[in-house]
């Protein structure tokens, strides 16, 4: 036993110094492996040419996402456009509809006393004549479902279930001019007015305001639909 | 012979060892010692590199820049097409209500004709009294039984196929009747949908155009439907001098 410890210590320091060698030259060869200055030349050239290739690859991808960028961009922007033009179409269709307020130039008529609902339809129908823009009596925006008539119940005219109070002003928008001429034609509303002894105030405004009228209430109406 | 079992173990161990170091010299030596004629093209060859690399990391972060540039304005344009088909859809119901889509739904049509026999009769009668003026539709009752219909909660109507709008005037043109500027003639088919029952109601009440019209003789009647169709208005709306009050 004493003989054997004799040769097996320098045997375990020849073994440790071998794994030690072993492994500091496997560590320095992966070092060099890693070294551009440690790689060969033809290799130095391979690499070269991957990272153009892969330089190449990105610059491709690069173009496709600007072309789809541009192109994206003009959808935006057409997009943009549509919704632009949509809304206009919206607050032009509500301004027929005379849902929402409006202002603008146009004529009040002023009429003292009480008047046959169909006279004030004869009113209308002339401001409409001369390209109203807008009515209004009392405040109270015409529509295309306004009701104006004679209630046997309140011995009034009345539009939209409310009695037309007097002296009563008609508000219309559009060219004052027009709307003045058109009231004025011979044999027209004021001459049949005239002849009861009325005499509406007619005065050209420079702006008037407008309400709004209340939405309608469709029960019936659908669109026909397209085919 | 004791010395022998471990000196041979030890010659092998030292003669690989020898053998090790040998291999690992040449090595170190060949790499640390490259053709000294290429040295400088290698040199330029690896700055090449360098340079390459550094470029490529630049352009691998503009591209995930743009990646997600491009999704944000996929995701606004998804965006945008909801309130494109939302302001669409509004503006498909308003055209209904202001006349500028074909319609449909119950209804009725009235039907209005010059009162040819009657006029017959009185000149028959009195010859010189007789004006052929008095029995003729006229602008004014097309206007009032259009009213009436209101009324009676007309939700659309026309005359003679003119979709009668808010801003329809109805007036004499000459001989004629214009209806949006439009000359119609008789016999005059007012067509309206709504409640047929309330719309009838209110034009057979005694002090209604309709009534009186009917009363003096004039061929004129109602008929209630199901389902009618009134096409489109076909002028424009356009607006010179009254704007939007407030925003919109």
């Amino acid at each position: 036993m004493t003989n054997l410890k004799n040769w097996q210590m320098p045997v375990f320091i020849t073994f440790l110094l071998l794994g030690l060698l072993i492994t500091v030259q496997f560590r320095s060869q992966q070092n060099y492996l890693r070294d551009l200055p440690q790689q060969k030349t033809e290799d130095l050239i391979l690499m070269l040419k991957k990272t153009n290739t892969k330089k190449a690859e990105l610059e491709k991808e690069l173009g496709d996402l600007e072309r789809q960028h541009r192109l994206i961009s003009t959808n935006v922007s057409e997009e943009e456009t549509l919704i632009k033009q949509l809304r206009q179409d919206i607050t032009r269709q509500k301004m027929a509809l005379g849902i929402i307020p409006v202002k603008g130039p146009g004529i009040t008529v002023t009429i003292d006393t009480p008047i046959a609902y169909f006279d004030m339809i004869d009113i209308i129908n002339e401001l409409w004549n001369s390209q109203a823009e807008a009515i209004a009596i009392n405040n109270h925006r015409v529509s295309s479902w306004s009701k104006i008539y004679w209630s046997e119940q309140t011995r009034a005219l009345t539009i939209d279930g409310e009695a037309v109070a007097f002296p009563c002003t008609i508000k219309a928008t559009g060219d004052p001019e027009k709307l003045d001429s058109g009231l004025h034609l011979s044999g027209g509303v004021l001459d049949n007015l005239d002849i009861y002894g009325i005499n509406p105030k007619i005065k050209k405004e420079k702006e008037l305001e407008l309400h709004a009228a209340n939405q309608p209430n469709i029960e019936h109406l659908k669109a026909t639909p397209t085919p | 012979m004791k010395l022998r079992n471990w000196q041979l173990p030890l010659a092998i161990v030292l003669f690989m060892t020898g053998i090790l170091l040998v291999s690992a010299l040449n090595a170190l030596q060949s790499e640390a010692e490259p053709e000294p004629r290429t040295k400088s093209k290698a040199e330029s060859l690896i700055a090449m590199i360098e340079t390459q690399e550094k470029e490529l990391k630049d352009y691998e972060k503009t591209i995930d820049a743009r990646r997600d540039s491009l999704a944000k304005h996929q995701k606004d344009i998804a965006t945008g097409k909801i309130e494109v088909q939302t302001l669409q859809y509004e503006l498909d119901q308003l055209k209904t209500l202001s006349g500028v889509s074909d319609v449909e739904g119950k209804g009725i049509t009235v039907f209005l004709d010059d009162n040819n026999k009657g006029y017959e009769i009185a000149k028959s009668k009195a010859p010189e009294q007789a004006k052929p003026e008095d029995f003729l539709i006229h602008d004014k009752h097309l206007l009032y039984i259009v009213y009436e219909l209101r009324v009676g909660g007309a939700e659309a109507i026309s005359i003679n196929g003119q979709r009668v709008v808010c801003s329809s005037d109805i007036r004499c043109m000459g001989t004629t009747i214009g209806v949006n500027t439009s000359a119609i003639g008789p016999p005059f088919v007012i067509k309206a949908i709504g409640d047929p029952d309330r719309m009838s109601k209110v034009l057979e009440t005694d002090t209604s155009q309709y009534n009186i019209l009917k009363m003096a003789g004039y061929p004129v009647r109602i008929e209630k439907q199901k389902k009618i169709t009134i096409g489109s208005y076909k002028g424009s709306y356009q607006f010179s001098y009254t704007e939007p009050k407030g925003e919109q």
